[in-house]
């Protein structure tokens, strides 16, 4: 399994037999230099986890790139007071539903409560301000948790 | 008061410019950046292109994502004007649109900017006939029409 904070080089030696490769299969082979994470990788291309996993899958199994060593993240949460405040904040808006709406994005994320990263936090809060219908009422919430992420990232 | 908004947007992290443009194509205002002038100008008229373009379909262009140069590009369009970024790191995508959300509703409520604003009233469809296309871009164009 692929995952963000694996680091791959090139195969030394040609495969042998005449290879195609895609646009994007292109475009992650001329990014892997032994240094590089799957997760910058990824933020290089504009490319989703996702997208980049499939790719780095198929590079692999067709032995054009392998797995040289893994980077150390230490990865901060969000705590639950945040949390709390962004569930109240949002209630504003829309009502009790918040919380449920809250799960549901969690889900949507691969997520859970206690498992929510800083860094992913504006996405976040994003998919959770597309659900309030009213333009107004979204640039307010959007101003709130602007402030919200700015003191998390302090 | 929109340089405080603009610098907002500038403090995020890899943004390595930040741009205010009329649908006249003229710049309100644009961060000192590495990324020469013209080129900031050029890839605005693409942008007022696409928009010209979208507007022909009766389709609004709210926000464009591309790739350039290794780099990302995001445009947030409002009435009359849109905001442009160039940053390096997709990670900050959401922020970005985020806090472009918060500085287009910003700049809509800033007195001097909405002068401006007047004064630079312009129609998009200026944008498909002035300009050199391709012979490609002429054909898109006049299935547009």
């Amino acid at each position: 399994m692929v995952n963000e904070n694996m680091v791959f080089k090139l195969a030394p030696t040609g495969v042998g037999s005449e290879i195609s490769l895609s646009s994007l299969e292109w475009g992650v082979i001329t990014q892997i230099d032994g240094v590089k994470t799957v997760k910058e990788i990824a933020g290089n291309l504009a490319l989703t986890l996702e997208e980049t996993y499939q790719i780095i899958a198929s590079l692999r199994k067709k032995g054009l790139i392998f797995f040289d060593h893994q980077v150390d993240v230490k990865v901060e949460y969000v705590n639950e007071k945040v949390l709390k405040k962004i569930t109240d904040r949002l209630m504003r808006y829309i009502g009790p539903v918040a919380q449920y709406l809250i799960n549901d994005v969690l889900t949507e994320l691969n997520l859970t409560a206690d498992k929510l990263s800083k860094d992913r936090l504006p996405e976040f809060i994003e998919l959770l301000s597309d659900e309030i219908s009213d333009e107004n009422k979204k640039i307010k919430f959007q101003r709130e948790m602007l402030n919200l992420i700015k003191e998390v990232k302090k | 008061m929109s340089e405080k908004l603009i610098e907002e947007i500038r403090q995020i992290e890899s943004v390595e410019a930040v741009a205010i443009i009329s649908f006249k194509g003229n710049v309100w205002q644009q961060t000192e950046t590495g990324i020469p002038r013209e080129t900031i100008h050029h890839i605005a008229s693409y942008l007022l292109k696409m928009a010209a373009a979208n507007e022909k379909k009766q389709q609004k262009l709210i926000l464009a994502e591309l790739l350039w140069l290794n780099r990302s590009l995001l445009a947030r369009f409002s009435n009359g004007f849109f905001i442009l970024v160039i940053f390096r790191n997709h990670e900050v995508v959401s922020l970005l649109r985020i806090t472009l959300n918060v500085t287009v509703a910003g700049l809509l409520e800033e007195k001097a900017f909405l002068k401006w604003l007047k004064k630079e009233k312009s129609a998009l469809d200026i944008h498909l006939k002035k300009g050199q296309f391709d012979e490609k871009e002429v054909r898109l164009i006049s299935k547009l029409v």
